[in-house]
């Protein structure tokens, strides 16, 4: 169990950590999620003991880790870019941390094989890092990481420089890996897709601090704040106040803001929505419609199958009561 | 048709535009490098006519010439530890950390390497010689020439490690700590395999210069301590053995070219791909107590090296029997007839400045042709022209001056008594820097500038003129300046080829110091601050055209 009291990372001037307290579970895959600037590698470097804190405290198992340097620590971390040893083999890269924990050779060589074949590079052990795509590199990353199986395992955003598509892929192989290496981890990323694909419980982090905590489902049916809202993709965030005087609908509870979701909308002359389209994009599958509500509230709208509406005109929209969320407290 | 044969005469004329821009620099090489360097070969393995192996296996046997190859050897491969072991934690200061007065401190950190070795042998004794101001004599044992050395390349290993060293991914140690690895463990294991290529490419410059350690050594080394260098100079001017002299070349060129083949491979070797990041990235301001204390000791250490030996020079060149005074200025500045110059110091000065300016105008077109020819060109032949040009660099100064005494002799290339040889043996040590210089800077031109100009509207000579001209112009300036810095220190090969009625500053500060007395020793000292004074000039004017680090070295 990892707990972070009080933690503050300062550089000079600059707070990137404030004032931070957390705990992780044993077993956990904790995601630290939040925009360049957050803190969130901050956080991760500083677990690791590459970052010393200026205040606060990081415990392990009850036991506090102020004292114990970086190679004692006994936590794998995988870096952003990978940080592979170019002048190594793949195998020799993976065998790294084994050699030390001074093992046999013979033990190094069982392990390396193991975990190459868990990350899908079984056979490429001989191969030099320069020859290996992307995607490789990020397995061996992976490999070199759990190979001296740590006691916690830190991924600091290890899928940021793949294509998209790339990364869709990956993420479902890491978070299978995960599961069967069960070790308690912290995954870093500004990408919450990946967040929600990957992690127990998100840590949104906004200016060194904790904005919000809870299972993706938690964090996407409530955000607890405008910025939370925003960062994780919604649009059409209204204060409710307006939304009332419009008409709208609101949640109950009440709270300080209100999103309507963009896929919610659909064209409909009994709705309660009265807006003029601004706009039309052609999205492939739907259309993206910009429209105004009465007090000039800019909304968007996603419109499938039907024919869209031009813009210019006046529509009436109606909205699925799911895709109305509350927003703050 | 028409149309067809359209490439094959541009082919053509681009074959016959490269001919003409290579004529030049070529027959400059073949006459005054391969013709000199050939004539060594003939004269040691050919003295009389036909081919007598007995100078060289003299030279392979003689106890005395063995001690002398092996005090060679061994003199610069201590230089190289030494120098690693002190610079190595200075390149680390100067490229991971940032503080107050780090940029002149590494802008300093080079001025040895521009200095004249005569400046530098002669502030060394001014330092630790007879009567030095460290109050021992170290003149002959292995420590000053040590120091001295270490003097000079300190800057080598600072700019060619630190370089790399500064854009090392600094997660590449902390991926190996997080593995578990401890500080010196991650070092010896994935740092410095890694600064690998650089070690060893900084450790063959230093070998390379200490193996051919010519002026140092004659000042410092006294009559005990020589180096083939030395040995080639006394066989030559002392002893007219001129098959033995030729000999111990040979020897010479064989050591030199084993070295620069280690080199060129250290330089392979850098295929495995590093992930360099920017500096920003590196860097950081020492903060903790630790920290502040190796970057402390190490610039105290870089300005002690730095400052005290030229502070001494300085301090000597005023100190006189009356106390502090400009006498041996004065003395330079008479017009007399100086009896041991055998002619005014004055005009040793005026002989330096014109030296220099030949020098330059001539290494600027052969330098500039040369150097254009292999920073626009992409092609194998070019590649090749390019290593035939960096032969001279790897030629010690004293090869090149003993190949001039003796290849230059007959016919029009009696070249002996005209004065015209000194620059012209001058063009040749400069060459190498002046390409050195020009190449990166001509390269460094962003192709999608020439074609941004094109789109915009610009033939191409007007494309060449606006874009290309004002960087090639500028890098000329610098390769110029270079070569005028070069010529004015000169001293290795101007020594054998220069008349007792000519003289430059170096060879007259060599004159003086073999004088005994007290006046001969503060002119010399007084002498060497002003050719210090005047290098530095000219590299200040350098610096102002250079960008950056491009083309640093």
């Amino acid at each position: 169990m990892l707990e972070i009291e009080g933690l503050t990372v300062t550089y000079g001037d600059v707070v990137a950590i404030d004032n931070l307290d957390l705990t992780i579970e044993p077993g956990e895959i904790v995601s630290l999620l939040g925009p360049s600037g957050s803190g969130k590698s901050t956080l991760l470097r500083a677990v690791a003991g590459l970052e010393k804190p200026t205040a606060g405290i990081l415990r392990w198992n009850g036991g506090d880790l102020a004292a114990i340097p970086v190679h004692r620590r006994g936590f794998g971390l995988m870096f952003q870019d990978y940080a592979l040893f170019p002048h190594r083999t793949v195998a020799a890269n993976v065998a790294f941390g084994l050699e030390m924990m001074h093992k046999s050779r013979a033990e190094i060589g069982e392990r390396v094989d193991t975990v190459l074949s868990l990350v899908g590079l079984q056979g490429y052990g001989d191969r030099a890092i320069g020859h290996l795509s992307g995607g490789q590199q990020q397995r061996v990353a992976l490999a070199r990481a759990i190979a001296p199986a740590p006691r916690l395992l830190m991924f600091d955003e290890p899928l940021g420089s793949l294509d998209r598509s790339l990364r869709d892929r990956l993420v479902v192989e890491l978070h299978d890996i995960l599961d069967r290496v069960g070790a308690t981890s912290i995954y870093v990323t500004h990408d919450q897709q990946e967040a929600f694909a990957l992690a127990d419980r998100v840590v949104l982090l906004h200016d060194g601090r904790i904005e919000q905590v809870g299972s993706p489902e938690e964090l996407w049916s409530h955000p607890r704040s405008p910025f939370a809202a925003r960062f994780l993709g919604f649009r059409n965030l209204v204060p409710t106040g307006n939304a009332r005087a419009m008409g709208w609908p609101t949640p109950s509870p009440v709270t300080d803001h209100v999103v309507y979701r963009a896929d919610g909308f659909s064209p409909d002359d009994d709705g309660p929505f009265v807006v003029t389209t601004r706009s039309r994009t052609y999205r492939g599958d739907h259309h993206l419609l910009v429209v105004t509500a009465a007090d000039g509230t800019e909304l968007d709208v996603v419109v499938r199958g039907e024919p869209a509406p031009e813009p210019g005109r006046q529509l009436r929209l109606r909205l699925d009561p799911s895709a109305v969320v509350p927003v703050g407290e | 048709m028409v149309t067809a044969s359209r490439p094959a005469r541009a082919r053509t004329s681009r074959i016959l535009g490269t001919a003409v821009v290579a004529a030049l620099p070529v027959a400059f090489i073949a006459v005054f490098f391969v013709y000199p360097v050939g004539s060594i070969l003939w004269r040691g393995m050919v003295p009389d006519g036909r081919f007598d192996p007995s100078p060289l296996t003299r030279v392979l046997t003689d106890p005395e010439l063995r001690r002398v190859a092996w005090f060679t050897l061994w003199q610069a491969a201590a230089s190289t530890l030494v120098t690693l072991v002190v610079a190595l934690p200075g390149a680390y200061v100067l490229s991971h950390y940032r503080f107050r007065g780090r940029s002149l401190i590494r802008a300093a950190v080079t001025i040895p390497l521009i200095l004249p070795t005569v400046v530098v042998g002669v502030a060394f004794l001014a330092l630790a010689g007879p009567d030095g101001a460290l109050g021992v004599d170290l003149k002959g044992s292995i420590w000053l020439i040590l120091f001295a050395h270490v003097f000079y390349n300190y800057a080598v290993v600072v700019r060619t490690v630190g370089g790399l060293w500064g854009h090392l991914d600094p997660r590449m140690e902390q991926a190996a700590r997080v593995l578990g690895a401890c500080r010196v463990r991650a070092c010896r294991q994935v740092t410095l395999p890694l600064l690998r290529p650089a070690i060893g490419a900084a450790a063959s410059i230093v070998f390379l210069f200490s193996f051919t350690s010519f002026g140092v050594i004659l000042l410092l080394g006294g009559p005990r301590r020589a180096t083939l260098e030395v040995e080639i100079y006394r066989q030559t001017a002392q002893l007219l053995n001129l098959p033995l002299a030729a000999a111990l070349a040979i020897v010479q060129l064989v050591g030199v070219f084993v070295i620069l083949t280690v080199y060129a491979r250290h330089q392979e070797r850098r295929t495995v791909e590093l992930n360099l990041r920017p500096s920003v990235e590196v860097e950081r301001i020492p903060s903790t107590r630790g920290e502040k204390r190796l970057v402390f000791a190490n610039v105290v250490f870089m300005a002690a090296l730095l400052f005290v030996p030229l502070a001494v020079l300085v301090e000597r060149s005023l100190r006189t029997a009356g106390g502090l005074g400009f006498d041996y200025y004065r003395a330079l500045g008479n017009g007399a007839s100086n009896t041991v110059l055998a002619v005014a110091p004055t005009e040793a000065l005026r002989n330096s400045l014109s030296f220099a300016a030949i020098t330059a105008v001539l290494a600027l077109v052969i330098g500039g042709l040369a150097a254009s020819l292999v920073g626009y060109g992409r092609s194998r032949a070019t590649q090749w022209f390019d290593s035939l040009l960096m032969l001279p660099l790897g030629t010690s100064a004293v090869t090149v001056g003993f190949g001039f005494l003796i290849s230059l002799d007959r016919g029009v290339l009696d070249l002996r008594s005209e004065p015209i040889i000194i620059p012209l043996a001058h063009t040749l040590v400069a060459l190498p820097f002046v390409i050195r210089v020009m190449v990166p800077m001509i390269r460094s031109i962003d192709p999608r500038l020439r074609e941004a100009a094109a789109t915009l509207g610009a033939g191409p000579v007007r494309v060449w003129r606006e874009i290309d001209l004002p960087i090639v112009a500028r890098a000329g300036l610098v390769g110029a300046g270079f070569a005028a810095a070069v010529s004015l220190g000169e001293f290795g090969a101007t020594t054998f080829i220069v008349r007792p009625n000519v003289t430059t500053l170096p060879v007259a500060i060599f004159r003086l110091l073999s004088r005994p007395g007290a006046m001969n020793f503060g002119m010399a000292m007084a002498m060497s601050v002003v050719l210090m004074v005047v290098t530095a000039v000219v590299m200040l004017f350098v610096e102002r055209f250079r960008a950056g680090d491009i083309g640093s070295f």
